[in-house]
């Protein structure tokens, strides 16, 4: 079962949903809309339905970034990762929480560019945490069982969503300035093409991302 | 009883002698043993003959869903050395739900050859870390394609048609590898002296690295464990 960073925008959208959203986003917001909800939509060449594109906007200028550092938490119920496809940013701590109803050991490890680590013996009850130092992406796992896998980006950016597969997305509250929009691929035979853009106070964005194969 | 224990003496080393390489005048070898085993966390906590489910009789119980190291299969012993020259021929097979191998050590400069036999047609690609990436030409079922490796690092071989065909490789210039089970040996010989690097990989687990210097008429002998903890200190190693 995939759990969603950032639902309802991370989710596909059927085009009623898409004008459903945009609407109440509309509603609620009427005195900033235009200028702080970005939507768009993600083309694959030929048409393939990549799963899990993560779009996501970084300011065209790194230096203004400033993020509070967030606790993130995965669960291992199962003998699964909950979620197993996780977006953090630098200084972002993630908890890993053995919640087995049963006695079920994990060692959760990592040994991917983003980052080097063994929590141990991980017992039914207990809490490990890691520090994100850095952006990047690799993977996790759990070195007692075969299927117990997850993904961990580290972005510069709160403002993402997690795409079940292309389509429309909608990025709420995004503040005005300049700002570069991304696509993170999973599929190594694609990559996606960064658009530059401008919000300000009267403008209202409604980009075309392109992924193509590499 | 002397007699007896002559003769237990000569049979000891004669095991020792058969699994030793012979020593070639002017040449060197490496040889040992390559395994994987749980973290040792893992262990420690079997051998304390707790009920858990992990344990039976002090030792970790392998059940249903586990990573079994003592079963490993893939393990690859690979030996690094600039003057060793690229272009040996590796054959990797697609079925219609996956690859002859989930992973693959290999030399820039080598040939990879994929064969399709599954149903339908297959473009693969071996793509790098970044934007790096080489496409083969769509191979229909039966036969078979290839391309010269040129890019080193950690490599993915994949196709546009199937994401269930993905084979994980570790490419490095001037490497031979040896592929073995856990638990089984290794032997590279007639080799010249001078320092080499040797690599013990998993491709779920990563790798542990480590010099050598081959002299003239002698073999070193090294076993190694491949498992969580090993690998992670010896990233830390100096």
């Amino acid at each position: 079962m995939r759990f969603l960073i950032a639902a309802p925008t991370s989710m596909p959208l059927s085009k009623n949903k898409f004008i459903f959203y945009l609407a109440t986003l509309l509603f609620v917001f009427p005195g900033n809309i235009f200028a702080h909800h970005l939507s768009g939509k993600i083309e694959v060449e030929g048409g393939k339905n990549l799963r899990d594109l993560i779009v996501y906007l970084e300011p065209a200028n790194s230096s203004k970034l400033k993020l509070e550092p967030k606790l993130h938490k995965i669960m291992q119920k199962g003998r699964q990762f909950n979620p197993d496809l996780l977006v953090v940013s630098p200084g972002d701590k993630v908890q890993f929480l053995n919640d087995e109803d049963r006695e079920i050991d994990h060692n959760i490890y990592s040994l991917s560019r983003l980052k080097n680590f063994d929590l141990g013996l991980g017992e039914r009850g207990s809490i490990l945490e890691i520090t994100v130092d850095k952006k990047g992406s690799g993977n996790f796992y759990c070195s007692v069982h075969k299927l117990m896998e997850g993904r961990m980006i580290s972005l510069s950016t709160r403002h993402f969503a997690i795409m079940e597969k292309p389509g429309n997305f909608i990025l709420p509250n995004v503040p005005s300035g300049d700002w570069v929009v991304k696509v993170f691929v999973f599929h190594r035979r694609y990559k996606a093409v960064p658009v530059n853009i401008t919000l300000n106070a009267s403008s209202h964005e409604n980009i075309e991302l392109k992924v193509v194969k590499k | 009883m002397i007699k007896i224990l002559t003769t237990l003496l000569f049979l000891i080393s004669l095991t020792a002698c058969s699994s030793a390489p012979e020593i070639v005048p002017g040449k060197g070898a490496i040889y040992g043993t390559v395994s994987a085993d749980s973290h040792k966390d893992i262990i420690a906590k079997a051998s304390k003959g707790d009920d858990g489910i992990y344990a039976n009789e002090g030792k970790v119980n392998f059940v249903k869903g586990m990573v079994n190291y003592h079963q490993l299969r893939e393990l690859y012993v690979c030996l690094l050395n600039p003057s060793f020259k690229g272009g040996k021929d590796h054959l990797l097979i697609a079925g219609n739900d996956k690859m002859s191998h989930r992973s693959l050590a290999i030399a820039v400069g080598d040939k990879l050859w994929v064969q399709n036999n599954s149903s339908r047609t297959l473009t693969f690609f071996l793509a790098g870390q970044d934007d790096s990436i080489q496409v083969y030409s769509a191979v229909k079922p039966g036969e078979r394609s290839v391309i010269t490796v040129d890019q080193g690092g950690s490599l993915e071989l994949g196709s546009d048609e199937n994401e269930a065909l993905i084979t994980t490789l570790f490419s490095r210039r001037g490497l031979i590898s040896q592929m073995r089970s856990s638990g089984e040996k290794y032997l590279f010989e007639n080799l010249n002296p001078g320092q080499y690097e040797i690599i013990f990989w998993f491709w779920r687990l990563g790798f542990i690295e480590k010099n050598i210097i081959i002299k003239a008429g002698e073999n070193i002998k090294l076993n190694q464990v491949l498992s969580v903890d090993k690998i992670m200190a010896s990233k830390n190693d100096p």
